[in-house]
């Protein structure tokens, strides 16, 4: 399946539903493709994916333009990680 | 039926707190009811700091106080704030209306009249117009340019035409002056005569006889071609003189200047007065009792007063005159530039070939001195009968 999307240059994220993050220096991370939030405080963000909870961590963290299908974080990011899901 | 899907203008934003427990699950509902929020900040463990489109707030406070959330502290951003700062003031609205209105009104009406190139007929048109009811205050729309083109063509004979047009609240009416017909040449027999005097310098004849030669000096009004032609049988027939007559000719001006000057020296003598004035009225001061008087003001606002009131020093003081003589050569230097001033302005357009300054004193108080000038100029004119 995956060789057959790779030839067929289709996108992975857009069939599977796999979250997009692209992270702009280390102050703005954008992703795409969430299922919502799962903690919002000044130091972590948790928000959940396909993939598991995408941790966000840094300083004075905060989110922007917010809806069903992406959201927009703001502040001094420290490191990205999932966290498996359970 | 479908509701309406709420507009959401960037501009028009709302801030406000949620309080409760599992904040996180108040998001996620609003996400759920395709509610997008613009911010999101924790500011403790219990309250978040939301900022959403001003449309979306009432759906907003449903939804929380159904699930058991506190909204509080709600308060308008950016242009949602100045729609709340202009509900409080509604004079503000109403007078910017009122103003547009007005401006919409007037500007249906012609406030200013222009006129054009008139020259000399400038005020009488300025009355006219004034008489005939076109003046600050008519509507635009009640102006027939055409008709007034007319009117005042039917009125001023000697203006070639008038172009009158609505510009703006500017009633323009352009004025082209007509110019006098040239006197063409006719069939009816007449002489040629010299305009000015002086000495012919050359003759060319078209039609006619010729009266004088090159070198002999003519006067004013001296007949220089004559209409008559002699036939080949002898007989004489009278025809319409024709020609060209150059002559060299002089004009004079005079210039007079005193060979004194009056000197005025302060005596140390002085009388101050202090007076309120006004664009309209001025409290009258009583002159000082001088045979002359240097005048000295210094204006001072009046501090606090939203009339243009004015605090005026008027410092008069006494002057003593005296005769004194000035330099021979510098008097003679100025009255001879004068003249040959005064000279050129009456001469202009023509190219002088020659130019001399002649002085004398006259009852040794001042110096006359004349500026002569020659050029050359067809004194030639048709004389009609």
């Amino acid at each position: 399946m995956l060789d057959r999307l790779r030839q067929a240059d289709i996108p992975q994220e857009l069939v599977f539903g796999w979250p997009r993050s692209v992270l702009l220096g280390d102050e703005k991370l954008i992703v795409e493709q969430h299922q919502g939030i799962y903690a919002c405080t000044e130091q972590e963000i948790i928000l959940k994916t396909l993939c598991g909870h995408l941790v966000i961590t840094g300083e004075k963290l905060s989110l922007s333009r917010y809806d069903r299908d992406g959201l927009v974080v703001f502040g001094r990011i420290e490191k990205l990680s999932y966290r498996p899901k359970g | 039926m479908r509701p309406l899907k709420p507009v959401r203008l960037g501009w028009f934003i709302h801030r406000f707190c949620v309080t409760g427990l599992n904040l996180e699950r108040f998001i996620n509902l609003l996400s759920k009811n395709s509610i997008p929020l613009v911010s999101i900040r924790r500011a403790d463990s219990r309250t978040l700091v939301c900022e959403c489109f001003s449309c979306d707030l009432p759906s907003i406070c449903t939804l929380a106080q159904e699930k058991g959330w506190r909204i509080h502290q709600s308060v308008p951003l950016r242009w949602s704030a100045r729609l709340k700062w202009l509900r409080q003031r509604p004079g503000i609205p109403a007078g910017v209306v009122l103003t547009l209105v007005a401006v919409m009104i007037l500007s249906g009406f012609v406030w200013r009249v222009e006129i054009h190139g008139a020259g000399s007929y400038q005020a009488d048109i300025s009355a006219f117009l004034e008489e005939s009811g076109y003046s600050a205050g008519r509507a635009r729309n009640s102006i027939d340019a055409e008709a007034l083109e007319q009117l005042l063509t039917h009125r001023y004979p000697k203006i070639a035409w008038f172009h009158a047009y609505v510009s703006g609240v500017t009633l323009m009416v352009d004025v082209t002056p007509g110019v006098s017909m040239p006197v063409l040449p006719s069939d009816i027999p007449c002489d040629i005569v010299a305009a000015r005097g002086g000495i012919v310098e050359s003759i060319q004849v078209y039609a006619g006889t010729a009266a004088v030669k090159p070198g002999d000096v003519v006067r004013k009004g001296q007949t220089l071609i004559r209409g008559i032609e002699r036939s080949f049988d002898g007989a004489t027939v009278d025809v319409a003189a024709e020609g060209v007559v150059n002559a060299r000719c002089w004009q004079s001006c005079t210039v007079q200047m005193p060979l004194y000057e009056i000197e005025s020296k302060e005596t140390g003598r002085q009388t101050v007065f202090t007076r309120l004035s006004t664009p309209m009225w001025q409290q009258p001061v009583q002159n000082a009792d001088y045979l002359a008087y240097n005048t000295y003001m210094e204006e001072m606002p009046v501090v606090g007063s939203f009339f243009p009131v004015i605090l005026q020093r008027i410092t008069q003081r006494e002057v003593s005159m005296q005769y004194t003589s000035r330099e021979m050569e510098t008097v003679r230097q100025e009255a001879g530039e004068a003249a040959l001033k005064r000279l050129k302005l009456r001469l202009f357009g023509y190219e002088i070939i020659d130019k001399w300054v002649d002085y004398c004193m006259i009852e040794g108080e001042s110096l006359a001195a004349t500026a002569t000038g020659e050029w050359l100029m067809d004194i030639g004119v048709v004389q009609t009968p």
